[in-house]
Parts: structure tokens; sequence; C-alpha cells
């Protein structure tokens, strides 16, 4: 059952669930996902999935446009939590307001609900010993 | 003349400044581009390089495992091309919540097709085309009667209807039972199939 027989069913009240999906899958063709469609294809046939309907190639696209859209929200969210946490006089605060940077802290916190653990190196030493009091350095 | 400059030219590298790129590198830049956008309608004004590289990479492993588990999907069920079912068992899998809504949709509009058929089989090939890979001497779909609260009560065991809600929850251990409760209730088969012997040993010499 692909999205082709989904369209002979007639619309009735109680087919609309089918109804829906089937409007949905139609307005797909008038909306362009950001991702454009020669790159899902790209990627898709990379692991072999195969699909000659192109609403299922933008259905794949819009799928994962909202998932990086969450992702990027959740981030946004932290970015904004942490700009209002930090009390300082209003004019500094609207400056940040303008700024709002996707960075790696706010990424790794937004992404660690979705199960993907990205860490960010803390500082790098030049050597074991680095940092360490001289009273306890071997010398 | 002409062809001492065509050497020169092709001596030359094809661009100045710019070597030539690999193909993953050449999606990922394009990837780059688009999640970029992405990440300014969410209401970035910026972003670090390497965060915008990590997500980058986010969102090309997230396409190939929705194509991997929607090719394997469509795989296990003796199919080569992909559809739709096959997309939602895909997001379902990467536990995507959004997708079990879908798939209740779906689902009810293909089992409401199914059982619109009910005690009538003659419109198994009647019916257009879209029926013809059913063949006519199978039974019609049972008429079962509408006794939920009954079938709640049998240790777990779900009839056929209200197979769908509870499709979440015991997907492993209501299929078997389903399958068996759907087995007592088939009807007698409708139509004369012609008697088939057997002769054994026939082929020995």
């Amino acid at each position: 059952m692909n999205g082709q027989s989904s369209q002979q069913q007639p619309k009735d009240g109680r087919h609309d669930d089918d109804a829906a999906l089937t409007e949905f899958l139609a307005s797909l063709m008038d909306y362009t996902p950001t991702i454009p469609d020669e790159l899902v294809e790209h990627y898709l046939s990379k692991s072999g999935f195969q699909c000659p309907d192109v609403r299922l190639t933008r259905l794949v696209a819009v799928a994962t446009q909202k998932f990086i859209a969450d992702v990027a929200t959740d981030a946004l969210q932290q970015c904004k939590a942490r700009q209002s946490a930090v009390i300082k006089d209003k004019r500094d605060k609207q400056q940040k307001d303008k700024r709002l940077i996707l960075t790696m802290e706010d990424l790794s916190k937004a992404l660690r609900e979705y199960g993907v653990n990205v860490k960010h190196q803390e500082y790098f030493a030049d050597s074991p010993s680095a940092g360490l009091d001289a009273a306890s350095r071997e010398e | 003349m002409m062809g001492t400059s065509l050497r020169q030219k092709q001596q030359q590298p094809p661009l100045d400044g710019l070597a030539p790129i690999s193909e993953s590198e050449f999606s990922f830049t394009i990837a780059r581009v688009a999640v970029a956008q992405i990440c300014q309608s969410v209401g970035f004004k910026g972003a670090q390089n390497s965060a915008l590289e990590a997500l980058t990479d986010i969102t090309t492993r997230y396409l190939e495992a929705i194509a991997k588990l929607g090719a394997a999907s469509c795989n296990s069920n003796g199919r080569s091309q992909s559809n739709l079912p096959d997309f939602i068992v895909a997001l379902e899998d990467l536990a995507s919540i959004q997708a079990v809504a879908a798939k209740r949709s779906f689902f009810q509009g293909a089992k409401r097709r199914l059982l619109k058929h009910k005690g009538d089989n003659k419109r198994w090939y009647c019916n257009g085309g879209s029926w013809r890979h059913v063949p006519s001497w199978l039974p019609p779909v049972p008429v079962v009667e509408e006794q939920d609260k009954e079938a709640e009560g049998k240790k777990g065991e779900v009839k056929w209807e209200c197979w769908e809600e509870r499709e979440e929850e015991k997907w492993e251990c209501g299929r078997e039972t389903v399958e068996r409760k759907c087995d007592d209730e088939i009807l007698q088969v409708s139509g004369k199939r012609g008697k088939v012997r057997f002769r054994m040993g026939v082929g020995i010499r």
C-alpha cells in the first residue's frame, strides 16, 4: 500500500484520516523544503532507499528539517537561558540579545536529549604536568 | 598557436586557488548551507564554525539512518522500492514520536478499506484493479461481533478490530494471539475447489 493507492479512496467522512494524509502529501508539492531535493535523493540512494515518488523524498526532507529545527530550537533556548542568567545592566543585555550565536556548548546540551553525545575538550595542555602546582611537580 | 594555448590551459589548475574536492565534501558543503538556513529560520543570527559542522554531520547521519531503516523495512517485506509505510517504520525506529500518529492513521485507512468487504468475497476480484491480487477462492473477511470489553478480559488477547488501538503497547506479544484467534473464526471456504490426489512413490523404479 503506497501513497498512490491511498489516493484512489473516495473521501467520505469515515476516511478523514486517509484524506488528511493524502492532502498532506499533495500539499508537499507546494512547499519547498529547505533541504534541496537532489541532496536528499543523493543521501537516500547512497543507503539504498529507492523511491520514484518525489513526494516521499520531500517528506523525508521535511522530517529531517523538523528534526534539525527541533535541535536548533532547543539550542536557542539554552542560549537564551544562559543570557538571562547573566545579571548585567540593561544596555549590555540588549546588545547580547542581538547576537544569538549557535555555540558548541548549547548544541551539546541540546543534543544530549536526542541521544547524541557531542563533547568538546575543555582545554588542551602541552604536557601532563601543565597547570599543576610547583610543589607537586617532579623536577 | 591555438594548440599551445590549449595545452597551457590544461596544465593550469581548473580554478585559481580552489583544489578539486571529493564528492562527499561537496554534498556536505551543500548540506551545511541548508542547515545554516534552518538555524537562521529558528532565530539564530550566527553560528560557530565547529557547531555548524557538527550539526551538518548529524543531518547527514540522520538522512542516512532514515534511508537505511526504510530500505531494510522494504527489503524485509520482499520489495525493492520503498513506500510510505517503510518511511513511517523508519521514523518509528528512530524514536520520532510523531511517526506513531501518522502510522496509526495510515493503517486505520487501510484496515477500513479491508473491512469494507466483510462477508462478501465476490468483491475481491470485482472491485476494479485494486483487489485483483487477492485470489477469488479466499474466504471473506469474517464478521465478528463488536464486543470490545469481552476481548479485553481474555488474558490480554485482543480481537482484530481492537488491534490497532493496542498496537503500540502489545505489538510483539499480541500479534501471535491475534493470529491464533483469526484462525478459529475463519468460515467455510465459499466456492468449490477441485480435489487434489497424490500418489506416492510413482517416480521410484
